[in-house]
């Protein structure tokens, strides 16, 4: 069977360049080994964050966040996002000039997503956090959404325009001759002009097969949620000083994260949640919020995701292979950037270059003594 | 309603059910003392809206939920009564676990 | 017997030969044994006082009252008072949240959390009401059978006159039998074993009467329910619960039951609806274990795929009494005490004949009060049909408030299998984490995908397993630092 498009990974990264792709009248298939969203789309924490990228990002984040204020436009549902805003909170004055250093970094850069903000202004947001904290970097807008929610908008519009989805279809190999790739799965085989890959956690294991293998890791960061609670908390709370990402969603339940990390069984993709950080996470939250002793956690995880030695992305053409492009290695914040990077792999894809400044995220960036 | 089904004397244990006093024995559970003071419903659903009471009485339904001494969604099948607790169901205090 | 030592504060597992959890008849009969020969035991039980569902209050109570439960209730005293007087250390009022493959527990108790390592982990967490959801399951006035049996053995409570009994099994009888005893005469039991149910059970008639005792002990009851005047309604089917229509959130309760049989749809008011569709065994312990589980089709259920000595797929870790199989609390007592015979040889505390020779008689009882079940699971199996089509409006997850609607929506937009379905619908998301939902959600999604129950599955098992909260887990580790 012969596509324009075949697409290795049936997460956000996967189905947003399917999405995009299809717009513009390529025909994809979308093969995974799993099913949609079986590992970090669908386990993710949902945030939607621009505070505290990585400035090569930033330009990214900001354009995806105009995606997400309209994301019913894209994919036909609202993903249940809100847009409540998000906090880093200083509980100290040497916190508070860590977060200033970094409003200027941003400001320097063009941007005025991240402000500061004094006490009065944070507990005025955030009336139910422990007293003493002096201030907070604020993004307002940033927010949350359901992502197995947004995963399924994004697989359910991207196959209404044509796109072809094949679960429990791992892929075994892909060879490229006479202009078309050709990919041998494990439910038989298919070509395309053209190669994504956004196999999540397994996508070196295919750049390893194209020769162009990069310094990744998969880990598995945990979460917790909690029972539902009565409504006490807007924006979505990090702090300084302390490895934490905790947010009230949409339904009362509490989201609490932190990227501490399971210990993973790769091979296996078996995960053992390491209950000494999450011992450490609970007194994270119980510290900014001492008021939450006695909620119950209802369920604990840890999903798998690629996380490369400089906290990017790969968003970029094979620097080995025609007509292949990659897009993996998140390192846990891809959640937010998925419109939009579905719509640079098809700039890629068909223009052959993107609008938005992508070249930090080259496959070639690691220096020859860190590819592995 | 339920009901006792001997008179034998067993300690009386007094606690608050919605502010209101009432009686219990020493060996009673919240929600034995809820059925036995005619109390059939103790919450609301959380998105329906529709009124629950205790089905399995052993702990693995989470339907009797209350809040006790403050502390929101307690199991009332896993707890004693105890002497000057206050009980509140979510009926009377406002739905309590709605999204 | 010792109550197990407080731990204040949480820096390192304490070290156990045995941990058992769960203190019924297996879990008692399985810590009478390790402690007899010598194993440090310590059993964790989520109840405030030993004797499982089985036997509950039978520490309490008076014994004007036990009698009223009837002569099998009794012999668990027996076992529990040999259990409170053996040198196992109990600890009540412990919800197990997590288990591991090095036999770690960890629990929760009075605010706190705890850790302990066995070399051989029992589980004897017991059975539960099956879940049968049905329109109308949800209202205040309807509860298991199983719980009013708890609120009859622990608190001496008794519904009104108004009552109806409904289901399938041998509980539904025994209760009304209780009542009896207590002077309490019900409105009217609906018996939902059908007819065809009851021809295929003749085939396991001779062997069951080799137990006659609990046939002549079921005829027994039925026969004085009858006397009494109280109707029977057989061959029973679609069972729904209807409200009474009053805004008035105290009144909006069960009002009234229908249900259909051979002469045509019937219509009762009543006040309490009991029901009973037999029992399941807990497996969240297991499931979170990650070992090997078998779909008994005749039980309905999920069961752990153990050995004749209880040992599941994972080293060291057994599972006992009614967590395995729904056998009874005979068996229960048996099989507590087989796993005990195998880890105390695997400790090194007995030898092998003499696991051998105090085994033996175990296994010879244990195969006659088997004789039984083929026929009681075949008279009783569930009305599959409410399993597999239950009304649209029916709700399937309590929790969440999610229908059999719902779930259909679900499987039209293309979520195919039971955890993608989970994640869209939040069904087994809320606090009893799939416990009162896994099994009928597998039943329909079996049912609406043409698939057999055992290749839907189950949701995947997350910890903590049990009443886990932040102030609780925050007492663990207290020496880890960010």
């Amino acid at each position: 069977m012969k596509f324009d498009v075949i697409i290795i990974g049936a997460g956000l990264m996967g189905f947003s360049s399917a999405l995009q792709l299809s717009l513009r009248g390529q025909s994809c298939l979308v093969l995974d080994k799993d099913a949609a969203g079986r590992h970090a789309s669908g386990v993710n924490a949902g945030g939607l964050r621009r505070l505290n990228r990585h400035p090569a990002e930033i330009p990214l984040s900001v354009a995806a966040a105009q995606r997400w204020q309209n994301i019913s436009d894209l994919v036909g549902s609202d993903c249940d996002a809100r847009f409540p805003g998000q906090v880093r909170i200083a509980e100290n004055d040497e916190d508070m000039e860590k977060l200033c250093a970094r409003a200027n970094l941003v400001s320097g850069l063009g941007y005025n997503h991240e402000q500061i903000i004094d006490a009065t202004a944070l507990y005025r947001m955030v009336p139910e956090l422990k007293q003493g904290c002096v201030g907070a970097l604020y993004c307002e807008g940033d927010g949350y959404a359901r992502p197995y929610h947004a995963l399924t908008a994004f697989r359910t519009s991207a196959c209404q325009l044509g796109t072809e989805y094949r679960p429990a279809s791992r892929v075994l190999g892909a060879l490229f001759g006479n202009g078309l790739w050709t990919v041998t799965t494990e439910k038989g085989s298919f070509s395309a002009r053209v190669l994504l890959n956004c196999a999540g956690a397994w996508a070196n294991e295919f750049a390893k097969l194209f020769g162009e293998a990069v310094p990744m890791e998969a880990r598995a960061p945990m979460m917790m949620v909690t029972e539902r609670l009565p409504y006490f908390l807007e924006p979505v709370i990090g702090a300084a000083s302390r490895k934490l990402s905790f947010k009230q969603m949409q339904n009362g339940t509490l989201l609490i994260g932190g990227a501490h990390l399971a210990t993973l069984d790769f091979e296996k993709e078996q995960t053992q949640l390491d209950w000494r950080k999450l011992a450490v996470s609970a007194r994270t939250v119980l510290t900014l919020f001492p008021q939450l002793k006695d909620v119950r956690i209802v369920r604990a995880w840890a999903g798998i995701e690629g996380f490369t030695t400089d906290g990017l992305p790969v968003i970029s053409p094979s620097s080995t292979s025609e007509n292949l492009f990659h897009c993996f290695g998140f390192s846990a914040h891809g959640f937010q950037l998925s419109p939009i990077v579905g719509e640079v792999m098809a700039d890629l894809v068909i223009k052959g270059d993107s609008e938005l400044p992508i070249s930090p995220f080259s496959i070639d960036r690691f220096s020859p003594n860190q590819q592995t | 309603m339920f009901t006792r089904s001997d008179d034998e004397k067993s300690k009386p244990v007094l606690f608050y059910l919605n502010g209101r006093q009432v009686q219990g024995q020493e060996s009673d559970t919240i929600a034995s003392a809820l059925l036995l003071n005619g109390i059939a419903t103790n919450r609301k659903s959380v998105l329906a809206n529709q009124p629950r009471g205790p089905a399995c009485l052993m702990g693995v339904c989470y339907e009797c939920l209350v809040t006790i001494n403050g502390k929101h969604n307690q199991q009332a099948c896993q707890h004693l009564i105890e002497e000057g607790m206050r009980v509140e169901t979510s009926t009377e205090a406002g739905s309590y676990d709605q999204s | 017997m010792k109550r197990a030592p407080k731990q204040a504060v949480m820096t390192k597992a304490e070290q156990y030969d045995t941990v058992i959890i769960g203190a019924g008849p297996a879990g008692m009969s399985a810590a009478i044994t390790c402690s007899e020969y010598g194993a440090k035991t310590l059993v964790l039980d989520e109840q405030m006082s030993p004797g499982g569902q089985i036997y509950r209050g039978i520490s309490h109570q008076q014994a004007q009252h036990k009698a009223l439960l009837g002569p099998d209730y009794l012999k668990g005293e027996q076992l529990v008072n040999a259990f409170i007087h053996s040198s196992a250390q109990y600890q009540p009022s412990t919800r197990v949240w997590h288990l591991d493959d090095d036999r770690h527990a960890h629990f929760s108790v009075d605010g706190g959390a705890g850790i302990v390592k066995a070399k051989s982990l029992i589980i004897s967490s017991g059975a539960m009401e099956r879940p049968l959801p049905f329109k109308g399951w949800t209202l205040p006035g309807v509860m298991y059978a199983g719980a009013a049996q708890i609120l009859f053995k622990s608190h001496r409570l008794v519904p009104s006159e108004n009552t109806i009994v409904a289901g399938s099994g041998p509980l539904l009888y025994l209760l009304v039998w209780q009542y009896l005893q207590a002077g309490r005469k019900i409105k009217a039991v609906v018996d939902f074993a059908s007819f065809n149910n009851k021809v295929s059970s003749l085939k396991y008639l001779p062997k069951a009467l080799l137990a006659y005792p609990y046939l002549l002990k079921g005829m027994k009851y039925q026969r004085e329910i009858k006397k009494a005047g109280i109707p029977i309604f057989t061959g029973a089917k679609r069972l729904t619960a209807i409200a009474n229509k009053q805004n008035n959130l105290e009144v909006n309760c069960l009002d009234k039951i229908t249900f259909e049989d051979n002469s045509g749809i019937h219509s009762l008011q009543c006040e309490h609806l009991l029901t009973h569709f037999g029992i399941i065994p807990r497996i969240q312990f297991t499931q979170l274990l990650g070992c090997e589980h078998d779909w008994d089709e005749r039980q309905l259920c999920w069961k752990p795929n153990v050995s004749r000595w209880g040992e599941t797929s994972k080293a060291g870790i057994y599972v006992a009494g009614d967590g395995a199989s729904i056998t009874g609390a005979v068996t229960a007592e048996l099989s507590g005490k087989l796993a005990a015979l195998h880890s105390l040889k695997e400790q090194g505390h007995i030898e092998i004949a003499e696991r051998e020779s105090l085994a033996m008689p175990c296994f010879k009882a244990r195969e006659q009060d088997a004789y039984i079940r083929p026929f009681l699971e075949a008279y009783f199996k569930p009305p599959q049909e409410m399993l597999s089509h239950p009304d649209p409006e029916t709700i399937l997850c309590r929790c969440e408030d999610v229908t059999a609607q719902d779930l259909a929506n679900a499987i039209d937009a293309g979520h195919e299998n039971i955890n993608e379905i989970k994640f869209f619908t939040r069904c087994g998301m809320g606090p009893c984490q799939g416990r009162q939902c896994g099994q009928s959600v597998a039943h329909f999604v079996a049912n609406t995908r043409n698939e057999p129950v055992s290749a839907v599955g189950s949701y995947r098992a997350r910890p903590p397993v049990s009443n886990l909260s932040l102030g609780e887990l925050a007492t663990l580790y207290p020496e880890e630092k960010e």
